[in-house]
């Protein structure tokens, strides 16, 4: 039998010279978990448009305060209820300042009158459009007003950005303090739910038996304790105000995040990588750190980012009942709650806060989403 | 598992106990008395209408007394409404708030897993940002602000619908959806998340290679193992919109425990705030065993690791 | 607003997947309570059918008028019940079961009322004087625990601060029945308003086999009252409805036009709002916002009360320690720097109007026929130049030029802004002065006030009875309303012998209230914001219903439906 190779010149052939050490040398170089969620979340263009959104409503809410001509508390009641207005924009047409609302009467004539007792006879910053004649039977007739009352009011030189609520004040920085607020009681009692949760969640769930028995049995007594009371108990002991609600928030909040850590560890640590884990010989400590918590950083950190909204609607919710923050101060949830009972009467007043938290949810969700996909190799595409 | 649950149950029933005695305590550091009208009271009358509210008893007489009628299901007299047991005022109010909170976290948790797996499915397409849109936004926006523009829009100005209050099924459409928006939203980003990660899992893969349909791999592998954590999300829902109707309930003119709790927190009504935390204290604990109970059922992993 | 138009069409696209998961849900047609297409009879005259349908800001608490405290309870109580007079359209009382005017001694102690002849209970038993013996006994049994009973009958009936302090069994409270009809009442001194207090919810009768019959069920569902009164209770879907057709046994049941009053609780204002312009309610009450929106509205009205609204500054704190309120210039300061008029113009914007007194306007005139208020005038009015004045020598008499105060506001509609408005004016107005805004529930403030916790705080009082003591008596040394240490001999004094020596002499009473209130205003015992209006819309069907200065806020009995106007 001919063995076929004997036919290939050896000479064709080199040694590699590669030497025994570089055998397990891998292509790409290294990359620590972070930088390799970070490399990922730089390709995803909503994750960085909703960072530089987040960064850009932490830097107004900072500055705006700071810079601004108007403090958030001052007030001016011969401002009260002004209609935003913002220069340049002004001159298209929209955030000029000036409102429109119809009026209607028997004839054209009582209809305007009825405008010149609205806007106290103040007619030359009146614009009447008649909307329809009306034939002198009853609220027949109709005239779009449109009343430019910073004109009226001798304030042409003024700015009111988001307008002023009913004492004068400026929403434009009331809408930044309330934000800057309300970042810091979601921030703070993000971090204590976070620190607490993962830890109390993470050792019920790792060690389960009678550890997580007894841990989920002091756990329900304290979720049993519906927060309102808790909160009342912190006002009353307490003053009323930020670290109240704060730390009424963190006594209750971090509950649901020890119980979802609790049994996602649970679930996971019957998997085959921690029995390999702890078969050669890792701590508790090490298992838990690095490879329980690693593992469910997803969903710590899409919970973290509910409790961030959470947080914030709860401060709404005390004020609601009277428990929120004291007046002046502004936070998001008391400036919606300020303008809620006139949502449709003055939009103007609820709407802004109301944008801004719903921008500053939106992007922490999207970051959430963001950040999970990139801790988490299996969601890569 | 029965001796597991008759385990539960008896622990149960501690922590009961345990969240009555806290409460009980915690109330009693607070001032509130059945009085309206303190500022027209000399201090001996003060004291005889104390007298007979028995909270003149040292307190722990009183607790014993309160614990004792607790056995019995009598949750004492309300403050604020003469002579009315609280016992009874819980059970009529509990009534609608019970019934939005079903209708809402039914509604809102089947749109929700839909929602969801229709993002995961088609993860980073159209439907995907669609979805994660719809799901921001009902986290996003308060649900007062919800309300107020449902009712505003479908009932005033369409007249689809009954404005407010009480009255049958037709008033509990939009007190629902206004309440099963943020369910739903919840539901929804909990499912895609799960369900993109479920995906991805070996097993899929194997059914994948071994020629299942994708419908099949969906439904047959992918939503039960994506359903686990939104049961843990699904207690906390549902007691959340048990309790936090409240909003609603003011805006929508419904005769719920929300409202009540509210009102009894701004008239320290503690007979009726001490009966409203042990109720929810009561549902809360349930839920929890019933979603540890559907876990061991769902994954059979757990039973295996936690249960014994 | 561009982006507010994005988030409400995602809005409505949310929207409509829900309602195409929802359809099958029957709609409803908005109007209720409509006429029978009586649309051109006569305005001004009942037509069509007899039925408000109004609103309730909250649950009835109690229909036991022995117990009942509150607003709500005493309008309702009123309604279904009667004593034995009964507010008319001038505030007046005019007879109800009493039959005529009383009969009054000599010395002015003791009233004999006879009882009408066609008086009776619905279920058909007559009214007895015997019933209101027991009714009043009960009212200031200490076994009943009643907060009125003593509060109204303690020094006006006969021993009935003994009585309700157990001191003395309840046979010899000052009222006996001598015959089925003739009920002879002495009191503990002469009190003129007397026969006002009679119509108030805490007099009225109760059939003692019937009550006793109920037990601790008395007053709690509609089967658990009995009427006297021109309505009756006939459905109560607690926290939810209650129904009040009339009273067909009722003496004077021919008078009453109204046949049905339905009640829904509605606590949000903007709802109350959306039912009334869907047809469901007859009324909404409206805040400061929609007062804006609906001030040029044919229906929009505008009800002034005789509640006034005040700071109370707490001279002790605890009762004990001096707070800068001891000083009598911070007071003046205080109470001068305030800017009233743009606060009730601009924040409360209800028709509140400014007040320089204690006493309201139209409420009580002397025998002259002049009203108090009047004949007063302004006594304590925003002056921001006197108030920097006696700022500058309260600063320093105390020593110091830092003052801090803590401020207490309670959870009300416009509570925050009238706490946030007024630290501003105080901070602004007085240089140096800083204060701390605590806002807690109402209940709550009520009782920090009671324990004299709090250095000012925004309190407001409303009648009892028409008769100026129930206004200046508030502050007499160690009153139970006082809560503020203020303590002055001269105002004691005042009130002392417009209730003793003066009591039969209604000029010299008169100018003894006079007298007090300016020296109450002179200390700046507290100071006077505004006397409160309540703005509504009103369906123009709703006729002739009467607002009370005392005892419920309305009265219904002579009130008709006029289906006619609201239809033009």
């Amino acid at each position: 039998m001919e063995n076929p190779k004997k036919n290939v010149d050896k000479n064709l052939f080199q040694l590699a010279n590669r030497p025994e050490e570089q055998g397990d040398k891998i292509a790409r170089p290294s990359t620590t978990l972070l930088q390799d969620a970070f490399r990922s979340l730089r390709r995803n263009v909503f994750v960085m448009i909703s960072i530089i959104l987040l960064v850009f409503i932490l830097a107004m809410s900072i500055i705006v305060p700071m810079v601004s001509d108007h403090s958030y508390t001052e007030q001016d009641l011969n401002a009260s209820l002004m209609k935003p207005r913002v220069p340049g924009l002004e001159k298209m047409g929209i955030f000029d300042g000036k409102e429109t609302k119809n009026f209607v009467g028997n004839n054209v004539q009582a209809a305007t009158q009825k405008a010149n007792v609205a806007y106290d006879n103040a007619s030359d910053y009146m614009d009447v459009e008649v909307v329809s004649e009306g034939n002198g039977s009853p609220n027949s007739a109709e005239v779009k007003v449109t009343y430019d009352k910073y004109g009226a009011k001798d304030m042409a030189d003024d700015y009111y950005y988001f307008g002023t609520d009913r004492l004068g004040r400026d929403l434009w920085v009331r809408a930044w303090q309330g934000t800057r607020i309300s970042l810091l009681i979601a921030f703070v009692a993000a971090a204590i739910d976070l620190a607490i949760g993962v830890a109390y969640g993470g050792i019920a769930g790792y060690f389960g038996g009678r550890v997580d028995n007894y841990l989920m049995r002091f756990l329900e007594v304290i979720v049993g304790l519906p927060n309102l009371v808790v909160v009342i108990l912190m006002i009353l002991i307490l003053d009323p105000g930020l670290w109240a609600i704060i730390i009424a928030l963190s006594i209750t909040g971090w509950t649901s995040m020890a119980r979802i850590v609790r049994g996602e560890v649970l679930k996971l640590r019957g998997q085959e990588y921690v029995l390999a884990a702890r078969t050669l010989g890792a701590s508790n400590s090490k298992i838990i750190g690095k490879h329980l918590i690693p593992n469910v950083s997803g969903l710590i950190i899409v919970n973290t980012m509910f409790t961030i909204p959470s947080a914030i609607f709860f401060e709404a919710f005390l004020s609601f009942i009277g428990l929120g923050l004291p007046a002046p101060d502004a936070s998001l949830g008391t400036l919606i709650n300020d303008g809620f009972t006139s949502i449709l009467i003055t939009p103007h007043v609820i709407i802004w806060p109301a944008i801004l938290i719903s921008l500053i949810m939106i992007s922490f969700n999207i970051l959430a989403d963001g950040l999970r996909d990139a801790f988490d190799p299996k969601m890569r595409n | 598992m029965g001796k597991y649950i008759a385990q539960r149950i008896g622990y149960m029933l501690i922590t009961l106990f345990l969240i009555a005695t806290i409460s009980f305590f915690l109330m009693h550091f607070l001032p509130g008395t059945p009085i309206t009208n303190e500022n027209k009271l000399s201090p001996e009358q003060r004291e005889i209408i104390l007298e007979t509210y028995g909270l003149n008893d040292p307190l722990p007489v009183q607790y014993v007394k309160y614990m004792g009628g607790l056995v019995t299901g009598d949750l004492g007299v309300s403050f604020q409404y003469d002579n009315r047991g609280v016992t009874q005022i819980l059970m009529d109010r509990i009534g609608p708030s019970m019934q939005l909170g079903a209708q809402a976290l039914l509604i809102g948790t089947i749109l929700g897993v839909l929602l969801g797996l229709v993002a995961a499915i088609y993860h980073n397409g159209f439907m995907d940002y669609t979805s994660t849109i719809v799901a921001v936004l009902g986290t996003s926006i308060p649900s007062f602000v919800f309300a107020a523009l449902l009712q505003y829009v479908l009932a005033v100005q369409l007249g689809w619908f009954p404005v407010a209050t009480w009255e049958g099924f037709s008033y509990t459409i939009l007190p629902t959806i206004a309440l099963a928006i943020f369910p739903m939203a919840t539901c929804a980003r909990f499912v895609r998340t799960e369900m993109i990660e479920v995906l991805g899992e070996e097993y899929i893969t194997t059914a994948r290679a071994k020629g299942l349909k994708g419908s099949a791999i969906i439904f047959k592998h992918g939503i039960r193992n994506a359903l686990i954590p939104l049961i843990t999300v699904l207690g906390p829902l549902a007691v959340g919109l048990l309790t936090g109707t409240l909003v609603i309930e003011k805006v929508f003119a419904v005769p719920g425990i929300g409202q009540q709790f509210v009102s009894s927190v701004t008239t320290n009504d503690f007979p009726i705030i001490m009966g409203t935390t042990l109720l929810f204290a009561v549902f809360f604990i349930v839920m929890l065993l019933i979603i540890d109970i559907l876990y061991g059922l769902i994954d059979p992993r757990i039973r295996l690791a936690g249960g014994k | 607003m561009r982006k507010t138009n994005w988030l409400l069409l995602a809005l409505v696209l949310v929207l409509s997947s829900f309602l195409a998961a929802c359809s099958g849900g029957s709609s409803s047609s908005g109007g209720s309570g409509g006429d029978s297409g009586s649309g051109d009879s006569a305005s001004g005259s009942a037509n069509g059918d007899q039925i408000f349908n109004m609103p309730i800001t909250d649950e009835i608490p109690s229909m036991d008028p022995s117990k009942v405290e509150d607003a709500l309870g005493i309008q309702w109580v009123s309604e279904v019940m009667e004593g034995l007079y009964r507010l008319d359209e001038n505030g007046k009382p005019v007879p109800g079961m009493a039959d005529g005017e009383p009969e009054i001694s000599e010395d002015g102690l003791t009233y004999t009322f006879k009882i009408k002849d066609n008086a009776e209970w619905s279920n058909g038993e007559p009214v007895t004087a015997q019933d209101f013996v027991y009714a009043w006994q009960r009212a200031v049994d200490p076994a009943t625990a009643s907060e009125y009973g003593p509060y109204m009958m303690g020094g006006v009936v006969k021993n009935a601060t003994q009585i309700s302090s157990g001191e003395m069994d309840l046979e010899e409270l000052g009222v006996q029945a001598e015959d089925d009809k003739t009920l002879v009442v002495e009191l503990e001194k002469e009190v003129p308003y007397f026969q006002s207090m009679t119509t108030f919810a805490t007099f009225f009768p109760l059939n003692q086999k019937f009550v006793e019959e109920q037990g601790d069920q008395f007053g709690l569902e509609p089967e658990n009252i009995l009427s006297n009164g021109p309505f009756e209770m006939t459905e109560w879907n607690h926290s939810q409805s209650m129904k009040f057709v009339k009273n067909e046994t009722y003496w004077d049941a021919e008078t009453v036009q109204l046949e049905e009053l339905n009640l829904t609780v509605v606590k949000d204002t903007s709802t109350g709002v959306n039912l009334y312009e869907t047809g469901e309610l007859d009324r909404a009450g409206l805040s400061a916002d929609f007062v804006d929106q609906y001030i040029n509205d044919a229906n929009f009205i505008t009800e002034p009360e005789p509640t006034v609204f005040y700071l109370k500054m707490n001279q002790k704190r605890g009762g004990e320690d001096d707070t800068p309120f001891a000083n009598e210039n911070v007071r003046k300061a205080v109470a001068q720097a305030i800017n009233k008029e743009d606060y009730v113009n601009v924040i409360l914007n209800n028709g509140s109007t400014v007040i320089d007194g204690l006493m309201p306007a139209d409420f009580v005139s002397g025998p002259d026929n002049k009203d108090f208020r009047e004949t007063n005038g302004s006594l304590l009015p925003y002056d921001l130049e006197a108030a920097q004045a006696a700022w500058e020598k309260a600063k320093e008499e105390l020593g110091t030029d830092e003052i801090t105060i803590e401020m207490l506001g309670d959870d009300g509609d416009t509570a925050a802004q009238t706490s946030a408005y007024f630290k501003d004016q105080l901070e602004k107005n007085l240089p140096g002065l800083t204060v701390e805004n605590k806002q807690v529930p109402f209940k709550q403030r009520l009782e920090l006030d009671n324990a004299q916790d709090y250095d000012l705080q925004v309190a407001g009082w409303g009648p009892d009875y028409v008769d100026a003591n129930t206004f200046m008596n508030l502050w007499v040394t160690d009153g139970a309303n006082n809560g503020m240490s203020y303590s002055s001999e001269e105002y004691d004094a005042l009130i002392e012998s417009a209730n003793g020596e003066h009591a039969g002499d209604p000029e010299a009473r008169w100018n003894d209230f006079l007298e007090a209130e300016k020296l109450l205003m002179e200390d700046a015992a507290i100071a006077p914001l505004y006397q409160r209006s309540r703005s509504a819309l009103q369906s123009p069907k709703v006729q002739n219903v009467f607002k009370n200065a005392s005892g419920p806020d309305y009265e219904y009995k002579w009130a008709y439906a006029d289906n006619a106007a609201a239809e033009q």
